[in-house]
């Protein structure tokens, strides 16, 4: 590849913008209850 | 996408960002990429739930991404309160060169030792001392990881890799730390390799080098609640794991003193579910102190304990009267102390040897003193199990002994202790000795007592050899100064008996 391959100032753009909103979605697991334990009640 | 983005970011910062250059964005270009970026810090971060269980994000927090073998800190951008959102790279990353994985990962916390191998197992360490936080876990102690379904996907679903135990301690008084291990030797914290697939739950290998003990640590003290209904919670997350023979608590409050708890019964602790443990919090000093040997009253006679301060008897070294040798004076399971046994009690130099029950046998031991006005202050016993704080006032005619359990090590340093403020606040587990300050009785053609109300004078068992037996050591001593006295027959002294 050689610089040529880029030569669209929209395509060059274009690559910037994915670059600087480059992040992951996510989700956080909510714990779950499992009771009592009465070993020291 | 997210993975292609990782390659252009990468590429970018090795080349300064300074022009775009041709850059290859085909992802399945080559075996192992290069990453050229900085290496992290560890970062304390702090995911939390709240009284419902629900999980959420604060801001800033911190998590290592994997879109290779290389290790890079991504942080939340969301706000405090969030349960979902984007998280986005910081810094520059890990330098150096990665292989390829079969998709990407992620696991909270961020850590820089974290590490995965080209078929995605990931190795961390799971945190051997965790934070207190009020009503969930601590910074950094509920380590979660995730995983993409391919390369090419940028959703990540962080699992919970542990379970959590939430000791609900009542009952007053205020804790430092808190220990928690299996009773089977069971390994808990420390390395391990955490498995997981898409769709799937985590799985977790304890390493060989993995230790057996999670510690809480409260900082400066946790105040428990005082009932049942007022309990508070303490979050240790945990790996899933059965205690096969139960498992043990240790907590030490404020005051140095602990309460240890174990139950036998068989215990599992399942990934992503809570288990709460109510405990009644009874703590104890570890050892028993010097002054809790010594009885609440001096001797009526020979066979019984006066019941106030004012009426005691006066005895001589050898049998005269009624009385028997002191040696042989025992009532209830008290004896006559040693002068040793005695030097753990009064305000004896760092020069003199101790003797604490029956356990600690003629050794020295550090002390440091201060007097302040007519109140000599004292931190004895130190970097011992028996560290405590002394306060010796002379009041009434007596010698008030009050004696504060410090701990080992405590870090109470003997300014503090010589502040009457100090004493004044949270006393409910000093423990005080009153001992007139009787004087003397001297057996001569005109019987007197000398010293009365200004010095305490007490037999003790420890003859003097080189003498005439019937002279013993006498522990002699004011609210400031201890005298080293050899008392003989000619005079008679009162007797305060130490327990067995």
């Amino acid at each position: 590849m050689n610089k040529k391959e880029y030569s669209s100032p929209k395509v060059e753009e274009h690559i910037l913008l994915d670059v600087l909103m480059a992040k992951y979605s996510s989700s956080l697991e909510n714990p779950e209850e499992g009771g009592e334990w009465d070993d020291f009640d | 996408m997210g993975r292609d983005i990782i390659i252009i970011l990468s590429a970018f910062l090795a080349a300064g960002c300074s022009a775009l250059e041709p850059i290859d964005i085909q992802k399945d270009d080559a075996p192992s990429k290069v990453f050229r970026v900085g290496l992290g810090e560890v970062v304390d971060t702090r995911t939390y739930v709240d009284g419902d269980l629900h999980h959420y994000w604060r801001e800033d927090d911190r998590v290592s991404i994997f879109t290779s073998t290389l290790n890079e800190q991504y942080k939340f951008d969301g706000q405090t309160g969030e349960d979902s959102g984007t998280i986005s790279k910081v810094g520059s990353g890990q330098s150096g060169t990665g292989s390829a994985i079969p998709s990407n990962y992620a696991v909270y916390p961020y850590n820089a030792s974290t590490t995965i191998s080209s078929r995605g197992v990931v190795t961390l360490t799971l945190p051997s001392t965790q934070s207190y936080a009020e009503g969930t876990f601590g910074q950094g102690a509920n380590t979660m990881v995730a995983v993409t379904r391919n390369s090419g996907d940028d959703f990540l679903a962080f699992k919970n890799v542990g379970g959590y135990i939430v000791l609900k301690l009542y009952g007053g008084g205020t804790v430092k730390s808190i220990t928690i291990s299996g009773n089977n030797g069971e390994k808990i914290a420390g390395k391990a390799s955490v498995s997981i697939s898409y769709g799937g739950s985590p799985s977790v290998t304890m390493g060989t080098t993995a230790t057996e003990t999670i510690t809480l640590d409260c900082g400066n003290g946790v105040t428990l609640g005082a009932t049942k209904d007022q309990a508070t919670s303490f979050w240790f997350s945990v790996p899933p794991v059965t205690f096969s023979k139960g498992f043990t608590i240790t907590a030490v409050n404020t005051k140095g003193m602990t309460m240890t708890k174990s139950s036998s019964k068989s215990r599992t602790v399942t990934r992503n579910v809570v288990n709460s443990v109510p405990v009644k919090a009874e703590f104890k000093r570890p050892v028993k102190l010097p002054i809790e040997y010594v009885a609440e009253y001096n001797l009526a006679n020979a066979k019984t304990f006066s019941t106030d301060h004012l009426t005691h008897g006066w005895f001589m070294a050898e049998k005269q009267f009624n009385y028997p040798y002191l040696e042989q004076i025992k009532v209830n399971g008290y004896h006559i102390p040693t002068i040793y046994e005695w030097n753990g009690v009064i305000p004896a130099s760092s020069s003199n040897k101790i003797s604490i029950g029956s356990d600690v046998i003629e050794q020295l031991f550090t002390s440091e003193y201060k007097v302040v006005g007519e109140v000599n202050y004292a931190k004895r016993f130190i970097g011992t199990d028996y560290e405590s704080a002394y306060r010796y006032e002379l009041i009434g005619g007596n010698v008030i002994i009050t004696v504060r359990y410090l701990g080992k090590d405590s870090g109470v340093s003997l300014n503090t202790i010589a502040s009457e403020t100090w004493w004044i606040s949270d006393d409910s587990d000093d423990i005080s000795r009153t001992i007139p300050a009787a004087g003397y009785y001297a057996t001569s053609s005109t019987p007197t007592i000398t010293n009365a109300g200004t010095r305490a004078h007490y037999w003790s068992s420890t003859d003097v050899p080189s003498s005439n037996p019937a002279s013993h050591h006498a522990a002699s001593f004011t609210a400031t100064t201890k005298y080293d006295q050899r008392a003989a027959n000619w005079c008679r002294l009162p007797v305060r008996l130490f327990e067995d």
